[in-house]
């Protein structure tokens, strides 16, 4: 990607990126996060080791 | 989940955090989880554990660590991001769920947790989508379909309108363009999607080119 290319785009991603950003804030206005987080954290600990535990 | 269990053996402490709070069994065999919402206002704990290690423990686990904000913060973001390569919204959720689930069990091994997420959710993603298209009908990936039913209500009217743009370019532009907005360069996304730089560069001016004529067109 050469620096002229990007200049070109310019105004284009930074649309792109502000809509997808306040489309992820959107989503995020509209969903029970927390709820959602003890799940995953109840999932991820269901696992027989869970976090402490260091692998990958 | 236990929202209020206790019996012999167990305690009553005062909550030091809201939400969900691990704690082990007194043999150390298991994990249990209690809630702050639980009655009075107060969480059970075994015992045989001291208050101060307790909150020593949670605190150090759920705020010290950062998985809580950093799921906060990069949780909707990696929905999004599956959603703009194709992805239904349940389908998004799938997969960023599941990409948080394995953060977490390895979280204190994981050093760049938002590029890990995201190498996770979007293989999960891919590969679901693969099985997909095989059950359905062999398929080449050129040809890859966003899905039907994307299921976008939840977004304001413009941001559905960029997402619907990127969901329209053809599957390997999709790919490469939703990765470069997410923040990825484009060595980056050649290292995730298995093509040279070069490649990728080249699809993402076609599907950058394509979108400015869209939005063009669309008075954006």
């Amino acid at each position: 990607m050469t620096g002229r290319e990007d200049a070109a785009f310019a105004a284009l991603d930074a649309h792109i990126r502000a809509q997808l950003t306040m489309a992820a804030a959107d989503y995020k206005s509209h969903t029970d996060l927390q709820a959602l987080l003890a799940a995953v954290l109840e999932s991820g600990t269901r696992h027989d080791d869970g976090p402490a535990a260091t692998h990958s | 989940m236990l929202t209020a269990e206790r019996g012999p053996g167990w305690v009553k402490v005062k909550p030091s955090l809201r939400g969900k709070i691990r704690f082990s069994d007194r043999d150390g065999e298991s994990e249990r989880w209690c809630t702050a919402e639980a009655p009075f206002g107060v969480i059970w704990q075994p015992r045989t554990r001291a208050k101060g290690e307790a909150h020593a423990r949670t605190s150090r686990q759920l705020s010290g660590n950062g998985f809580v904000s950093f799921f906060h913060e990069r949780y909707s973001r990696t929905v999004v991001l599956l959603i703009a390569m194709g992805a239904s919204r349940a389908d998004a959720e799938d997969a960023a769920q599941e990409a948080m689930v394995l953060a977490w069990r390895q979280w204190e091994s994981i050093r760049e947790p938002d590029a890990w997420v995201r190498t996770v959710a979007v293989r999960a993603y891919l590969k679901q989508a693969r099985a997909q298209r095989s059950q359905a009908a062999p398929l080449d990936e050129s040809a890859r379909e966003p899905a039907a039913d994307p299921d976008l209500g939840v977004f304001a009217e413009q941001q559905q309108h960029v997402l619907s743009l990127l969901r329209g370019l053809p599957a390997g532009q999709r790919t490469i363009a939703a990765l470069f907005y997410d923040g990825l360069t484009c060595e980056e996304i050649g290292e995730l999607v298995g093509k040279p730089p070069a490649t990728v560069r080249s699809q993402l001016r076609h599907a950058r080119n394509s979108l400015k004529g869209l939005m063009s067109s669309g008075g954006i």
